[in-house]
C-alpha cells in the first residue's frame, strides 16, 4: 500500500465520487446537490483513510493529491451542472429540438421567464428566502462566492465591471 | 517536480492575465496552446518515467480546466450572482429586483454571443445551429441523459 503512485489514489478517488454520485442520483433519486456532496465526501473518505495508512507520502504530497482531488471535483461539477444553468445552452437546446423562428424562441424563453426560473431555483435551494415580500440571503457560503467572483473579476476586467 | 508543474501553470497564468488586462482576447484554442504547449515541451525532455509524465500532465490539466471554467464564469455574468448582487446592494423588493434583472437583457446578449461564436446563424427567418458545433450540443444531451436531468426546468 505504500508504494502506490500518487496518480492511481486520485483516479480511485475521483472514480469513487463520480460512481457514488451517480448510483445515488439515478438509484436512489437523490437530488443533484445531495448526490455532488455524497460523491465528495465518499471520496474525501477514502483520502482520509488511504493517507493515515501510507506512510510513504510527505505532507506536501497529501496536500497537493487534495488539492488536486478537490479542483477536479469542482471541474466535475460545473461540466454536469452546466447544461442545468448555462444560458447559452438552454438557447442551443431550443432550437436544437426543432425549427424555430427567434421571436417564437423569446416567447418560450425570455429575461422574465428566466428571472421567474432562476427566482425559483434560489427560493428552493434556500439560497435565498423571502420574508414579508422582501428578499434576503440564508446561504452565507453564496456571499463568499459572490465577492470572490467580484475580486477576480475586478483583476481580470478592471474597475469597469458591474458584479 | 509538481512544484514546477504548477509554478509553470501560475507564470502563463499570470500572462494570460496581462494579455486580458491589455484587451488581447483569446479564443478557447489559442488559450488551449498557451498553456499545454509549455508542459508538453517539458515532459518530452524531463527525464522521469511514464506514469510521473501522466501524472504531471493529469495535474496539469486538472488546473487548466478549474482556471478555465473559473474563467468563463467571470467574463459571463450569472443570472442568479445578478439576482444575490441587486439583494445585496439591498434591492429586496421583488418588483424592484425584477426590473433591475429585466435590464441586464440576459437573453439579448447570450443571444449575440451565439452568433458572434459561428454557433447558430439564421435561414429563411429559421434559427439553425452549426453543424460543426452539433457535437457539443450532443455531448451535453447525453450528459443531461446520464444525470437524469430531463426535467426542462433549467434556465
Amino acid at each position: 500500500m505504500d508504494n502506490i503512485h500518487p496518480i492511481y489514489i486520485l483516479i480511485l478517488a475521483l472514480s469513487l465520487n463520480i460512481l457514488s454520485q451517480l448510483y445515488i442520483k439515478l438509484v436512489h433519486k437523490f437530488t443533484f446537490l445531495k448526490s455532488i456532496k455524497f460523491g465528495f465526501s465518499l471520496g474525501l473518505v477514502f483520502f482520509i483513510i488511504f493517507f493515515y495508512n501510507n506512510t510513504k507520502l510527505n505532507i506536501w504530497d497529501k496536500f497537493e493529491i487534495s488539492l488536486l482531488y478537490i479542483l477536479a471535483s469542482y471541474c466535475y461539477i460545473v461540466l454536469i451542472n452546466t447544461p442545468e444553468s448555462s444560458v447559452r445552452l438552454k438557447i442551443l437546446f431550443l432550437i436544437y429540438k426543432k425549427k424555430i423562428t427567434k421571436k417564437k424562441l423569446l416567447q418560450k424563453y425570455n429575461n422574465n421567464e428566466m428571472f421567474k426560473l432562476r427566482l425559483k431555483k434560489l427560493l428552493k435551494s434556500k439560497t435565498i428566502g423571502i420574508k414579508k415580500y422582501n428578499l434576503f440571503v440564508i446561504n452565507k457560503n453564496i456571499i463568499i462566492l459572490f465577492y470572490l467572483f467580484k475580486f477576480l473579476k475586478k483583476i481580470y476586467l478592471g474597475n469597469n465591471t458591474k458584479l | 517536480m509538481l512544484i514546477n508543474v504548477f509554478l509553470i501553470f501560475f507564470s502563463i497564468c499570470f500572462i494570460h492575465l496581462v494579455l486580458f488586462r491589455k484587451k488581447i482576447y483569446l479564443n478557447f484554442y489559442r488559450i488551449f496552446c498557451l498553456f499545454n504547449i509549455p508542459i508538453i515541451v517539458l515532459l518530452i525532455y524531463e527525464n522521469t518515467a511514464y506514469i510521473n509524465k501522466f501524472y504531471y500532465f493529469f495535474s496539469y490539466s486538472i488546473l487548466f480546466v478549474t482556471y478555465y471554467f473559473t474563467l468563463l464564469g467571470i467574463s459571463n455574468d450569472s443570472p442568479s450572482l445578478i439576482i444575490i448582487r441587486e439583494i445585496l446592494k439591498k434591492n429586496i423588493k421583488i418588483n424592484s429586483l425584477k426590473k433591475k434583472f429585466l435590464s441586464e437583457k440576459l437573453i439579448e446578449k447570450r443571444f449575440k454571443e451565439l452568433e458572434i461564436d459561428n454557433y447558430i446563424y439564421f435561414e429563411k427567418k429559421y434559427l439553425k445551429i452549426k453543424k460543426n458545433k452539433n457535437f457539443i450540443i450532443d455531448i451535453f444531451i447525453q450528459l443531461r441523459k446520464l444525470q437524469d436531468q430531463l426535467n426542462k426546468k433549467n434556465g
